[in-house]
């Protein structure tokens, strides 16, 4: 009955070929889509990371200006008694961190670091830079810049 | 054509409509990555402008002029750009601001981030013309990131402290900063780091 049959939609060299774009077309959607997917999801994580970052960077120049009461800005000695570590562990909300406040002129070799310990690798990560004044030993009124680095495992 | 090659020319319409959906969806992350940088650097150039303004000019120097003005070190570049602003206002020539001009773009070369060219300027309201430009005005105008504030002088007049972010060429960035010494072997490091 098959052999006879002239009203079939295709024979073996038609089928062959829309098999293969049917599929081919079909692996491309999925494959783009979760790899979209996982793009957007990874760039979501970043971005939350981000907004940690921004309002932790914000929370740590508060932070410091309002160690400088008396003074208009804060001193380098003040900086450095300031707890910082302490303090911005309680900000970062299980986030690993790497802060580091340092004087940009050339001629001031001042900088303090601090970093949470972590190992294994970096799945998504957040930065953020603020810009503040800071008094040296000798009463000049530097331009310092507050980094922080921020990721998770 | 027969159902056959239809169904074929079917499957290959369905490839190519695939082909281009699966480019716009690839193309989504992309677009949304480039809208975070160009933030960024508008927020961080009016935090260099105000960080700059109130920072001290770190060295004693002497202005040239009829009557040489001495100038302590912890004044600060917003009281020192008031003095220069009133004076070029007022007519006068910017060469004995000479050694306070180097020491400002100094500075601003120190704190500006590295892939971007700075560039300061003094402007008057009234006229189109910056009163002063450090290094220069800026040539290419394009991608550009500006940001100002108003100082007042003791006269009343005001004059507007414009500070202009372009993108350096390649070449540039490979040199050397000034601010980037203290990451070289040899440079003291008096500071401490600290695990949490």
């Amino acid at each position: 009955m098959m052999r006879t049959d002239e009203s079939g939609v295709a024979g073996f060299l038609e089928d062959l070929p829309t098999l293969m774009f049917v599929l081919g077309g079909a692996a491309l959607l999925v494959s783009s889509g979760l790899w979209t997917s996982t793009r957007l999801g990874e760039q979501d994580a970043d971005r939350k990371l981000q907004e940690l970052a921004d309002r932790a960077a914000d929370a740590i120049v508060n932070r410091l200006e309002s160690i400088s009461a008396g003074d208009s800005v804060p001193t380098f000695g003040s900086i450095e008694k300031a707890a910082l570590p302490q303090f911005v562990s309680e900000v970062m909300d299980k986030a690993h961190f790497s802060l580091n406040i340092s004087a940009l002129h050339s001629n001031a070799y001042w900088w303090i670091s601090f970093h949470s310990g972590s190992t294994g690798p970096i799945t998504n990560t957040g930065f953020a830079s603020r810009m503040i004044n800071a008094q040296d030993g000798s009463g000049l009124i530097l331009v310092c810049e507050v980094r922080l680095v921020v990721w998770r495992n | 054509m027969d159902e056959g090659q239809l169904a074929v020319f079917d499957a290959v319409v369905f490839f190519a409509g695939a082909i281009l959906i699966s480019s716009v969806i690839l193309a989504l992350p992309g677009h949304q990555t480039i809208s975070n940088e160009s933030c960024w650097n508008s927020v961080r150039a009016a935090e260099l402008l105000d960080g700059l303004l109130s920072s001290s000019i770190g060295t004693n120097i002497t202005i040239g002029l009829e009557l040489p003005v001495i100038v302590p070190s912890r004044t600060s570049i917003r009281d020192c750009l008031a003095v220069e602003g009133a004076y070029l206002f007022t007519g006068g020539e910017s060469d004995g601001f000479g050694p306070l001009n180097s020491i400002i773009m100094g500075l601003l070369e120190d704190c500006a981030p590295p892939f971007l060219d700075a560039h300061l300027m003094l402007v008057y309201r009234s006229f189109s013309e910056p009163l002063l430009a450090l290094p220069h005005a800026p040539d290419d105008m394009s991608k550009r990131t500006a940001t100002s504030t108003t100082m007042t002088l003791e006269d009343g007049s005001e004059l507007l402290v414009v500070l202009v972010l372009c993108p350096s060429s390649p070449s540039e960035l490979v040199q050397l900063r000034g601010a980037d010494l203290h990451l070289l072997p040899g440079v003291p490091l008096p500071s401490k780091e600290v695990d949490v």
